[in-house]
């Protein structure tokens, strides 16, 4: 690639354009270092697909026909192989650009063709698909309509290249965002305590921590242990998030505090829970055995936005921590 | 009775010094007699090891090398006198070495050291073929299965590879071949006793999954990697007749849909199951079934789920085997029933219970917000593999800063640069990096850069492997790394936009790779990608002298190219090299070294049907394979592609029309 052009990767790479092939501009792009035979056979194979004398060196890039495919660098040195305009050369794969207007985008791809990027690279030169590398490549090439006999290489896609196994690609729509999940603690009707024999486990959540913990009543007899119980259970959590938030790496027993005064509102955070009425009450109000056999969930808001919420109502919305 | 023991080496005794005196009749203990012989015979190893090259097939028939030595001069000569017992016959030299040499030779699992040992002569010979039980076969094609049953007749476990690699990227006709048929039904008739099966790059049908399991009563360990052309129903059929089964991996494969849920399959009993891999199975699982599976196998150590077992099902599963060492998590995210219910689990307990988890991967369709999960097993984490999770640095960094003993991190570039260097403040153990495009075009954004590269090699010093993809990079720190990482033996570096230069510069990446043949002195495989003349292999020739695998792409000005290579690289065993400008001048150049390798793969690049046509004729061992572009307008003959390798066997007959076997 021109390392004029590469300088330039991420701004707009002006020498490289769409489609109208008016010639001149693939010497912009060739590096200086780069075997220069092919030009004058490809100005040959141009195709007019416009108006002529449109001039294009500005390499207004956002042409109708971005193709976001193929690379100034890749471009450069395709066209211009000293080694037979026949065969072999990449296989490449389509040349989907040509079929003017639509886009497809090449079967195997990747998300959204129109990407237009800044090196929205255009390729005059046609390529002919044999049909050898059809059977084996991927499927359903986009033929090109028009085309010279001469089986150019056009900078598209190539078989193979980037190497990389079939099965990793895609994947920058196969994950999830998380914007697209409801968020973990959706709270629903169903009840949260599950009493057997062996504990009461209840579910608890705390403010901006996306997860959730679960916490055996039976295995405390006072509030006070709850509240240890809680500082133990979200004190790694916590602190692991604000450091991600913060940005820092930081060491873990230097960035933990403990969360103390869950009970009496003195710290950041507060207990509350959601009885079996559905309402939210302050930890801490009734007596240990009666706020165990009522108590359904549990959550640790920040005690600023106590006052927000309108505790002792029934069917507590979305409480979203 | 008292016998003098020495080593010799064909005509040479190395050295009558190297021998030792043992008392056989005193010390009957056999252990002691092969400790004795096992350490003298590990000094001749070591002389001798780097003449042998690594595959069975690289050697000729064996007899015509060795040397037939006379009673006399044979190895073990026994003197002194035999005690009076009028039953005792003095044994025969050979058969007490031959004893004495089998219980040495369990001690030598290595194939290459059992390579050299059965160059010895044909006693140690004989010796060797009856001990070896797992037999390693780098080229399905080099040679026959009925020449490997014969000389190994006890053989228990088989290692079969197949295709090359750059099948895997679409470069080889889907039918190219490598069966496994003809391997199994020559195993099947002369190893009924087999437990373990290893293929990589192998076509393995579903009557081939069932024959296996008809054969092979006490069949233990299935690995297949990379493989395909079978299904989920040939699994089924696998899976309900192996009953001994301890380890069914399937790593990388292609798998059928059949719509048969082969997890319900397994027998009803409690399961020897130590190892069920399936994160490559595109198919839906039976959950309950699985889960059922999973709580009657007590031993299970490693389990990789497949991108259809949610996190609640995961959860489900790690409570009924918290003993596991490798976990994939599968998709990790919820289904639409684990977030209603409001008894989600608590999976972060769930994980700390794992106490012996060292092995992290899956996250196939991950929903970041449930990674704080996984915090209470970042500190004994030695392997964790996020290469197919799309996560930012910021989501990365709660995790990566707690396993500081992290030696294996695969990742997607989605992490960028100040995921990486996040990664090089913690990880200082990491032996191996592997960095993979979120989005695998040439001209895509490049999320990461030298930044990401310099940062590691500067924190990571122990680092040994590498595969980075990336759109841009520079020399500079392609030379730092191979100054910081002294241990590197795998460099593999994929500029994804072909011939890109150095950024920064504009030079060619010559240097960049030219430093690291240079300083990394353990080098054994390298990749090159970008922008590369004739000098970067001028390079590789001159240092490169223990580069075994050589992958190029898109590079090279002319024939000296390759030739520095094939002349400079005497190590050389792979050799992949695609759209780069050599011809038949610089194929013919390699003679003196075909043998040598496994094999040479050249596509689109200048090599023409004659070149292919002398290298055939001139090397008679060497099945040369040529694939040309179908295309009638073709004017000069270059073939597309030359697949060639050494091989026993000659040309074979199960190669596709497409294929001309010259």
């Amino acid at each position: 690639m021109a390392s004029g052009c590469s300088k330039n990767v991420e701004s707009s790479c002006p020498q490289l354009l769409n489609l109208i092939p008016q010639g001149r501009e693939w010497h912009h792009v060739k590096r200086e270092d780069e075997r220069k035979d092919g030009s004058s056979v490809e100005k040959k194979l141009e195709l007019r697909l416009g108006p002529p004398g449109e001039d294009n060196s500005e390499g207004d890039d956002e042409s109708l026909l971005s193709l976001g495919y193929f690379s100034s660098s890749s471009m450069g040195s395709v066209l211009s192989t000293p080694w037979g305009k026949n065969h072999h050369q990449q296989q490449t794969k389509t040349c989907s650009f040509l079929q003017f207007p639509s886009t497809t985008a090449p079967p195997h791809s990747l998300p959204v063709m129109a990407k237009e990027s800044s090196q929205p690279c255009c390729n005059k030169a046609v390529d002919l698909q044999d049909a050898e590398r059809k059977a084996f490549n991927l499927p359903a090439n986009t033929a090109v309509p028009l085309n010279t006999s001469q089986k150019r290489t056009a900078p598209g896609p190539v078989v193979g290249w980037p190497p990389i196994r079939s099965i990793r690609k895609n994947l920058a729509t196969s994950s999830k965002l998380a914007s697209d999940a409801p968020g973990v603690d959706t709270p629903s009707e169903k009840p949260a305590a599950e009493p057997n024999g062996k504990g009461l486990f209840v579910k608890i959540n705390m403010d901006g921590v996306p997860i959730g913990r679960k916490v055996d009543l039976k295995a405390y007899d006072s509030y006070e242990k709850l509240s240890t119980a809680v500082d133990e259970l979200f004190r790694g959590l916590l602190a692991a998030q604000r450091d991600s938030s913060a940005g820092e790496i930081v060491n873990k027993e230097d960035g933990e505090k403990a969360i103390t005064g869950v009970l009496d509102g003195s710290g950041e955070y507060t207990l509350v829970y959601e009885d079996n009425e559905g309402d939210s009450i302050l930890v801490g109000d009734v007596p240990w055995h009666m706020f165990v056999s009522t108590v359904k969930r549990l959550r640790a808001l920040k005690s600023s936005e106590l006052s927000a919420l309108r505790l002792g109502s029934s069917k507590q919305g979305k409480m979203k921590t | 009775m008292v016998v003098r023991v020495a080593m010799r080496d064909g005509n040479r005794r190395i050295s009558s010094e190297m021998g030792t005196d043992v008392d056989i009749k005193k010390d009957r203990r056999r252990h002691l007699l092969s400790d004795t012989l096992s350490l003298s015979f590990s000094l001749i190893r070591h002389t001798m090891a780097d003449q042998m090259s690594d595959d069975d097939e690289s050697r000729q028939s064996p007899q015509s090398d060795l040397d037939f030595t006379s009673n006399k001069a044979r190895n073990c000569i026994a003197t002194g006198s035999v005690s009076g017992h009028p039953e005792f016959r003095l044994p025969y030299p050979d058969q007490v070495l031959e004893n004495v040499l089998e219980n040495v030779l369990h001690f030598l699992p290595s194939r290459r050291d059992r390579n050299a040992a059965s160059l010895v002569c044909k006693s140690w010979y004989r010796v060797e073929a009856l001990t070896r039980s797992e037999l390693f076969i780098g080229n399905c094609y080099a040679v026959s299965p009925t020449r490997a049953t014969s000389r190994f007749p006890r053989a228990r476990a088989l290692h079969l590879k197949g295709k090359p690699r750059f099948a895997d990227f679409n470069l080889m006709p889907p039918d190219w071949g490598a069966h496994f048929n003809p391997w199994l039904l020559s195993f099947a008739k002369a190893f009924p006793w087999l437990e373990k099966v290893y293929l990589k790059r192998m076509s393995v049908t579903n009557d081939d999954l069932a024959t296996m399991a008809e054969s092979f009563s006490g069949f233990k360990d299935l690995v297949l990697v990379c493989c395909d052309g079978f299904g989920t129903s040939g699994l089924a059929i696998f899976v309900s007749k192996c009953r001994e089964l301890r380890v069914l991996d399937l790593i990388e494969s292609e798998v059928a849909d059949d719509e048969t849920d082969w997890i319900s399959c397994f027998p009803e009993c409690e399961s020897q199951l130590e190892s069920l891999i399936f994160d490559c199975v595109e198919s839906p699982i039976n959950f309950e079934a699985l889960e059922k599976l999973v709580a009657r196998s007590p031993s299970l150590k490693k389990l990789k789920l497949n991108r259809h077992v949610s996190i609640g099902q995961l959860y489900q599963l790690m409570v009924q085997a918290p003993q596991v060492t490798h976990l994939g998590t599968g998709s990790f995210s919820p289904l639409e029933v684990d977030m209603q219910d409001d008894q989600e689990p608590d999976y972060v307990t769930a994980f700390a219970d794992c106490k012996s988890l060292v092995c992290l991967s899956g996250f196939r369709e991950i929903v970041p917000d449930y990674l704080p999960a996984v915090y209470p097993i970042c500190a004994n984490l030695t392997s964790l593999n996020f290469s197919y999770a799309n996560i930012t640095a910021e989501q990365l960094k709660p995790i990566i800063s707690n396993c500081h003993k992290l030696q294996v991190f695969w990742v997607l570039d989605s992490i960028r640069d100040e995921g990486l260097q996040a990664v090089a403040a913690t990880c200082k153990e990491l032996r191996e990096l592997r960095v993979f495009p979120v989005d695998a075009r040439e001209d895509s954004d490049g999320l990461v850069s030298e930044v990401g590269l310099q940062a590691i090699s500067e924190d990571c010093r122990k680092l040994q492997s590498i595969l980075y993809f990336c759109q841009r990079m520079t020399n500079a720190a392609v030379i730092a790394m191979s100054k910081n990482c002294p241990d590197l033996a795998v460099f593999r570096l994929c500029i994804m936009g072909r011939h890109r230069p150095d950024h920064v510069t504009g030079e060619p990446m010559d240097d960049g790779f030219g430093a690291i043949v240079k300083n990394c002195k353990k080098l054994t495989r390298l990749a090159v990608s970008g922008l590369l003349t004739d000098k970067a292999f001028e390079y590789i020739g001159r240092y490169g002298k223990l580069v075994s695998t050589l992958s190029v792409a898109f590079a090279g000005d002319s024939d000296m190219g390759l030739k520095y290579v094939l002349e400079g690289c005497p190590q050389l065993k792979k050799l992949e090299i695609r759209d780069s400008p050599f011809g038949d001048a610089a194929l013919c150049s390699g003679l003196h070294h075909y043998y040598n390798m496994r094999f040479l793969w050249m596509s689109s690049c200048r090599v023409t049907r004659q070149g292919c046509q002398q290298i055939a004729c001139a090397m008679a061992r060497l099945v040369v394979e040529v694939i040309r572009s179908a295309d009638e307008e073709d004017m000069d003959d270059c073939v597309e592609t030359l697949y060639m390798y050494r091989s026993l066997v000659g040309p074979r007959n199960d190669a596709p029309k497409i294929v001309t076997i010259l």
